[in-house]
């Protein structure tokens, strides 16, 4: 496969900006609020209980996106897909307090007073994590491995 | 890179005075927590480190459709240092400005940011576009940068991916992407990882939902995941899920910046893991979540892990309780002490009315065969805050614990969070 360089990828860029200019004259599709237009109290949301049918902007039943246990742990997929959509209630922020490159603290520590979220490493991890990091290393290198390594150099370090 | 952040603040700081119609925010948090470490081997610290994170974030600039995100954190050490690099440390998370043209969802992002398309995070200074095209369900969206220069080295020259997606309204929904991660160093031009990825959703009727995911890295010629997940919702309370997830581990890792670990290269060995689940959520009386989850290495035995969760919410009250047991078969290879299955508790309870929030949460392990001579592990936490305003809260965290690493651990922790939305609304005439 021929590899692709960084200036015909940023011409690509250009060119899709200029064709986002025009695409905003020619096509209908609906658009999104930059902000959710009703304010949400800190707890999941059941998007179908206040929303019915379909998010037109993203072409899906509000179901779809129904804040359950399965959507947060499969989170990945919408966020995936509909990124622009979790803009709509998310500052970038909330997504860095569990995924950045470098982080401070954990977040069960930087949200220590919201036990109800589904936060990783809560308790003594530590000791755990060499269990849970054997049956399942490929969960951990979501969030570490190319990513947020500093802790794990003082122990880890290249032998 | 402090300069380049006082920089943007800098910016921020200006921007609402040379536009017609500004919202200007200011979120973050400021810690400080009080800890003894002591880690077998390590020598004992006190610690007393402040953290101030702090994000800003302006929108309706220029012509009301231009924003700016800001967002960084910033430590200093009051004791002993907290971290390798010394009494003071900071990270620019984020900083971008985010342009949404009028119509087909079209936006251009410039500057520091995460990008996700296609459920692969990355850390970019680039530029990043996306618009809906005119056949109707057609998207594309596309990015192009500098990785960020991870803590550890080993990071590509630039990063470059673009998804391209068809949705079909209500019933599907399919994309292909590419991640390519590039160096060019004095040999010529080098590839970190050059993914190439297919994504799926599909939905059937109110009740059958598939998403998934491949990825194919042409670096290392292999696949580097498979990841399907069914649900099916038989009643409106009750939800019933299945994932199936395969990694070979060799490519999954492959541009790892650890070296050799955690993250092993050099084994040909691949992960499997499946898993299952059930959802019953009462309206308001309760959700309670049943799963199961089988994993393989082919280096190790099998193991497995299944429990529950329970999440009562009660006016002003939330609470949970949940029980895990991680039965992690063999997976001891000769020399490791430190490796058992494990029971885990954990409760918790969240009151919240007015201007008082109070928690209590408590998490404990029984290990099968001891680590360290110790059986068990608990952390107790209790949090309790004070909103001085709804936009202002003052709150004090403090834990006690114990467990096979630290002996009684007693841990404190002081924290005000804000979120001042609009707090310049510079309506030249409004
Ligand atoms: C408490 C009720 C409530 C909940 C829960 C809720 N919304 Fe909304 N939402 C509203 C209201 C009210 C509006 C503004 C009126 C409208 O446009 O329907 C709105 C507007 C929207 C809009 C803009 C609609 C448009 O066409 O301009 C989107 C998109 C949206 N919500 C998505 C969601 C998603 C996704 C979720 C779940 C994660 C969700 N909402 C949860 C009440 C709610
Ligand atoms: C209509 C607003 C809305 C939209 C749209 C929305 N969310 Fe949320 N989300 C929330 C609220 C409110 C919470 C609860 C926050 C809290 O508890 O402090 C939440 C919580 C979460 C959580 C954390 C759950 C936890 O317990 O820690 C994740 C993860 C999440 N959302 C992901 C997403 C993703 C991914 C998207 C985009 C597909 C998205 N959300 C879209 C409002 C929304
Ligand atoms: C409460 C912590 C938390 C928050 C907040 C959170 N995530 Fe996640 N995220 C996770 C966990 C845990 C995983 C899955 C790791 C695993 O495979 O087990 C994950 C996985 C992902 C993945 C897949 C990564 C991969 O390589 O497969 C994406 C993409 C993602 N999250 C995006 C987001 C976005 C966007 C937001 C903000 C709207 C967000 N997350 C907020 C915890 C969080
Ligand atoms: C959703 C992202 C995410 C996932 C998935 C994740 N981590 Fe973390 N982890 C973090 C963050 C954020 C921190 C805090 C950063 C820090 O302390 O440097 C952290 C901290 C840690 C720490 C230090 C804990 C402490 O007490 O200071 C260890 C050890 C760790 N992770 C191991 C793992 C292992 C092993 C896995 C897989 C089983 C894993 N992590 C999965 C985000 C994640
Ligand atoms: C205080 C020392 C220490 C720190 C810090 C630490 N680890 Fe570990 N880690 C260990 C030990 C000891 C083992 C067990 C090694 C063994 O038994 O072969 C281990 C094992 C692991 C494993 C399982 C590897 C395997 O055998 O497959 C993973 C994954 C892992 N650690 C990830 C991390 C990550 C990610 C971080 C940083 C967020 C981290 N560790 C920080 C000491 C540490």
């Amino acid at each position: 496969m021929r590899s692709i360089t960084t200036p015909s990828l940023l011409a690509l860029i250009c060119g899709l900006l200029f064709f986002n200019a025009c695409s905003a004259l020619n096509t209908k599709s609906d658009r999104f609020p930059a902000t959710h237009p009703e304010k949400l109290t800190e707890t999941r949301p059941i998007c179908s209980e206040c929303h019915q049918d379909q998010l037109k902007a993203v072409l899906k039943p509000y179901a779809a996106f129904d804040h359950t246990p399965l959507f947060i742990k499969e989170h990945r997929f919408t966020a995936g897909r509909d990124g622009q959509l979790c803009s709509l209630c998310h500052a970038a922020s909330f997504c860095t307090d569990c995924h950045a490159n470098r982080n401070e603290v954990k977040p069960s520590t930087k949200l220590g007073d919201r036990p109800d979220r589904e936060l990783p490493h809560r308790g003594d991890f530590m000791t755990r994590h060499r269990i849970d990091g054997k049956i399942d290393p490929v969960s951990c290198y979501r969030c570490h491995g190319r990513a947020n390594n500093e802790k794990c150099v003082i122990c880890h370090r290249q032998r | 890179m402090k300069r380049c952040v006082g920089f943007c603040f800098f910016l921020a700081a200006l921007l609402p005075s040379f536009t017609a119609a500004a919202d200007f925010g200011v979120n973050g948090t400021t810690l400080v927590r009080m800890e003894k470490q002591s880690y077998p081997g390590f020598a004992k610290k006190t610690l007393l480190p402040a953290t101030q994170f702090l994000g800003i974030d302006s929108s309706g600039l220029y012509d009301g459709n231009l924003s700016l995100h800001l967002y960084g954190w910033k430590r200093a050490d009051l004791a002993d240092n907290s971290s390798e690099k010394g009494s003071t440390d900071s990270a620019f998370s984020y900083g971008y400005l985010r342009y949404r043209f009028p119509k087909a969802n079209g936006e251009v992002k410039a500057g520091r940011f995460f990008q996700s398309d296609a459920g692969m995070i990355t850390q970019l200074d680039g530029v990043s576009t996306r618009t809906d095209l005119p056949p109707a369900g057609l998207a594309l969206s596309m990015f192009a940068g500098r990785p960020v220069p991870t803590d550890n080295g080993n990071s590509g020259d630039y990063l470059a991916g673009s998804r391209l997606s068809q949705r079909l309204a209500g019933v599907l929904e399919i994309g292909a992407s590419m991640l390519r991660e590039g160096g060019l160093n004095n040999n010529g031009p080098t590839t970190y990882r050059q993914i190439m990825g297919v994504d799926l959703w599909h939905r059937r009727g109110p009740s059958l939902e598939l998403n998934g995911r491949s990825f194919y890295d042409t670096a290392t010629s292999g696949f580097t995941e498979h990841l399907y997940s069914l649900s099916y919702k038989p009643h409106k309370t009750i939800t019933l899920a299945t994932d199936f997830q395969r990694t070979p581990l060799e490519h999954f890792f492959a541009a790892t910046n650890l070296s050799r670990t955690p993250f092993v290269t050099n084994r040909r060995e691949t992960f499997s893991s499946c898993g299952a689940s059930a959802t019953i959520a009462l309206p308001t009386t309760a959700e309670v979540v049943i799963d199961y989850r089988h994993f393989k290495r082919d280096s190790r035995n099998a193991s497995d892990r299944y429990g529950f969760d329970i999440r009562i919410p009660r006016e002003p009250y939330l609470s949970g309780f949940g029980y895990h047991r991680t039965g992690a078969g063999n997976l001891k290879t000769g020399s490791e002490t430190d490796f058992s299955s494990y029971h885990e508790l954990r409760g918790y309870t969240l009151y919240r009315k007015g201007k008082i929030d109070g928690s209590l949460d408590v998490i404990a392990q029984l290990f099968d065969d001891a680590i360290f001579g110790k059986d068990h592990g608990y952390e107790l936490q209790a949090s309790c805050g004070y909103h001085l305003m709804p936009e202002l809260k003052f709150s004090v965290d403090l834990s006690i614990g114990d467990n096979p690493l630290v002996e009684n651990e007693f841990k404190g922790l002081a924290r005000v969070t804000f979120a001042f939305d609009k707090l310049i609304i510079k309506g030249v005439d409004k």
